[in-house]
């Protein structure tokens, strides 16, 4: 048990350093949502309200939807140690993401006492500590806990409420549940998808411990409801629900059509759904957005696939055992929340899926060394899978750290990181400093990178108005296909759909 | 009962592959390039300029990347997406249930082995061979052998378990792939090079 125990320190500190490493520079610049997030939460720790001046908000107004409050506020945290910048930005993600390891050993730890099986009990006691190294190690994992992503927060709490539903099911104990049911609570107010997976795991809790026939029950169901009514009441609102209409993989069909919407919509939530189950998405391409992976790498590395579909396999073999409940319960209803939304299959959606996934290939790995006999043949497995496995990790380390920041600038906001310090070093020459609205993220940048630049927002028609004419003004436009003769420079920026660039243009020099 | 089911699951199966006579092939998603691996190699190495070559030989060649690019392509024809609307849903789900009762099964021959090897085996012709092979063609080694044992799949798991449960699944499933042959067309892009459109004047 203390060998185990040491083990486990040293894959915590493995996933710690992993995920803390250069966190500032790689990935490359804050994304959109991260900058919001940033601004968001150092207006809320200097003002107390938001962007838009509303005092301590439960919901956060974005671009194109409304963020849920944990992150924003965990951020509002690391910001007052550790200033405006990327790394506070990102911290939270970055050490959610690590508890997350010691969180799954102690759940599956929970599930393997539970086991009426013995045997299996014995077989499997080293499950918890190859869990929680791969997890340490994976590549779905370690993209997400790198940025400044929501989900990992949502996943770590998520995981946290099941461990201590497990928890409460071996002991009884009523802090226990409390405990769950806070932590699902809070997930719940973590990520747009946690809003399905946390009712589902509460109404789950409630079905298992049978509430309805106990009246005692209702001193901790009254107080869930009550906990989480706002975020349900605001989910059916425009704005709660604007975001799924956005992404919504049914709102592309007109109304009229009603034999789509009938029969076609549930065709296409089950095409969405299994999608999630892809391994071509596990295990070769991924989602295929550049912001959710490493090129050439899919979720899962390659070399786990035959562990994966053996540990499936294994957990289908078992009979009455609540490991394969749980994680099969894991598996196929992780994908529910996601598969609403295009593009599916989505990693960041589907960022739970990531344990049910590592559990399966830590059994599939178990399970075939049980089923070798003699020793030195186990040792050889052993030594040509550690082989495989250090091969890809490297590789993975060596594509994270030196490809991906170079090849992936613009999935992220380097590029207008460098617009914003570009400016700064302009801006004393200029009076005016203008933006043109198509570049619709730019304001958001320069409030986080430099809130010390002026700057005005125009709309794309505006022509240099003539009560500016005097003065020199510095104009920041997105590019229109032409080099013009006052052109400063050029900055690439993040591919956002029409802008690849912007033109920092002299008038009036 | 269950001889009455397998027919229907044939003749859905069959409705379902007779949806892709529309398309004149398969879309490059299947099929090795080298011309794409020298240029995937090329993406790879451009950050490593000042490195010693050793070095990123040692991560970046051939050797290792035509396996990994194999394996993606191998992957794309198990991808459930595909799988669903070229054997449709029930099919699939038959050849999911046939590799299981044939691993789980206890007293295995050396035709179970066979069997599971040629299917492994099939989608790498499909890989390897050009793409403009036409669809009725390609059905004979990269459908049909898959369908016969989907049919052998759906069997082995109607005969055990609880037979009502599995029935209703089967029924479902059957019901799925019944409605998703009407709206397949809208999943093939991914998939299908329609035939060329020939305007006569």
């Amino acid at each position: 048990m203390k060998s185990q125990l040491l083990l486990l320190v040293i894959i915590f500190l493995l996933g710690f350093f992993l995920r803390f490493i250069d966190v500032p520079n790689d990935p490359p610049g804050l994304y959109i949502d991260e900058a919001s997030i940033g601004y968001n939460a150092y207006t809320i720790l200097t003002t107390g309200k938001d962007q838009y001046g509303i005092p301590h908000p439960l919901w956060f107004q974005s671009f194109g939807d409304y963020k849920m409050p944990v992150y924003i506020y965990l951020v509002a945290g690391t910001m007052a140690i550790f200033g405006k910048t990327e790394f506070a930005v990102r911290l939270p993600s970055v050490i959610a993401g690590t508890l997350t390891i010691p969180v799954l050993y102690l759940f599956l730890q929970e599930l393997l006492s539970l086991e009426t099986d013995k045997i299996l009990q014995k077989k499997l006691r080293y499950l918890p500590l190859l869990t929680s190294f791969f997890l340490a190690i994976s590549t779905w994992h370690l993209q997400f806990s790198r940025g400044g992503f929501e989900v990992t927060v949502g996943t770590l709490f998520y995981l946290l409420g099941c461990y201590l539903f497990i928890f409460y099911k071996k002991n009884r104990r009523i802090k226990s549940i409390i405990f769950c049911l806070l932590s699902f609570l809070i997930a719940l107010y973590t990520y747009d998808i946690f809003r399905v997976l946390s009712l589902l795991a509460l109404l789950f809790i409630a079905w298992e411990e049978r509430v309805y026939k106990n009246k005692r029950a209702l001193y901790i169901i009254i107080p869930v409801i009550l906990i989480s009514l706002p975020l349900i009441l605001f989910s059916f609102t425009s704005q709660g629900s604007h975001r799924f209409f956005a992404t919504s993989a049914f709102s592309n069909f007109g109304i009229k059509d009603i034999f789509f919407q009938i029969f076609f919509s549930p065709l296409q939530y089950i095409n969405n759904y299994l999608s999630f189950f892809s391994l071509d998405f596990l295990f070769s391409f991924g989602d295929g957005i550049g912001r959710h992976q490493v090129q050439s790498f899919g979720e899962l590395y390659h070399w786990q696939l035959p562990f994966f579909l053996a540990g499936i396999y294994f957990l289908l073999r078992q009979r009455k055992s609540i490991l394969k409940y749980a994680t099969f319960l894991l598996f196929f209803t992780t994908p529910l929340a996601g598969a609403v939304a295009v593009p599916s299959p989505h990693a960041l959606r589907s960022l739970p899926l990531v344990i049910p996934c590592v559990i399966f290939v830590s059994l599939g790995i178990l399970f075939l060394l049980q089923k070798i006999k003699k020793n030195k043949y186990k040792v050889a497995t052993i030594v040509v899978i550690s082989l495989f496995a250090i091969f890809e990790f490297l590789l993975y380390i060596q594509f994270y750290y030196v490809n991906y920041p170079q090849n992936n600038v613009l999935d992220w906001g380097s590029g207008y990181k460098q617009l914003v310090s570009t400016v700064g070093q302009m801006k004393k020459k200029y009076k005016y400093i203008v933006i043109d609205s198509t570049l619709q993220f730019a304001p958001i940048y320069f409030q986080f990178y430099d809130s010390s630049i002026p700057f005005t927002v125009v709309s794309p028609s505006w022509n240099e108005s003539n009560s500016w004419k005097k003065d020199s003004v510095l104009y920041i436009r997105p590019y229109f296909g032409r080099v013009p003769h006052d052109l400063l420079e050029n900055i690439y920026l993040p591919v956002t759909y029409p802008t690849i660039f912007a033109q920092l243009l002299e008038i009036n020099k | 009962m269950k001889k009455i089911i397998l027919v229907i699951t044939a003749i859905i199966e069959l409705l379902t592959l007779k949806a892709w006579f529309v398309c004149e092939s398969f879309t490059d998603i299947f099929h090795y390039s080298s011309i794409n691996l020298t240029y995937q190699l090329e993406i790879y190495i451009n950050p490593f300029k000042g490195t010693p070559i050793w070095f990123i030989r040692l991560f970046h060649n051939k050797f290792i990347q035509i396996p990994i690019n194999f394996l993606r392509f191998y992957l794309q024809f198990w991808d459930v997406r595909f799988g669903s609307i070229w054997f449709s849903l029930i099919g699939y789900f038959g050849i999911l249930a046939g590799v299981y009762y044939i691993v789980s099964n206890k007293k295995k021959t050396v035709y179970h082995w066979l069997v599971l090897i040629i299917l492994m085996i099939l989608p790498c012709f499909e890989i390897i061979l050009a793409p403009q092979i036409a669809i009725p063609f390609k059905s004979l080694y990269l459908w049909f052998p898959f369908i016969l044992f989907s049919l052998y799949g759906i069997y082995q798991f109607l005969t055990h378990g609880k037979g009502k449960k599995r029935l209703m699944v089967i029924f479902l499933l059957l019901l799925l792939s019944l409605l998703s042959i009407f709206f397949i067309s809208s999943e093939f892009s991914r998939y299908c090079n329609l035939f060329p459109v020939i305007i006569k004047k």
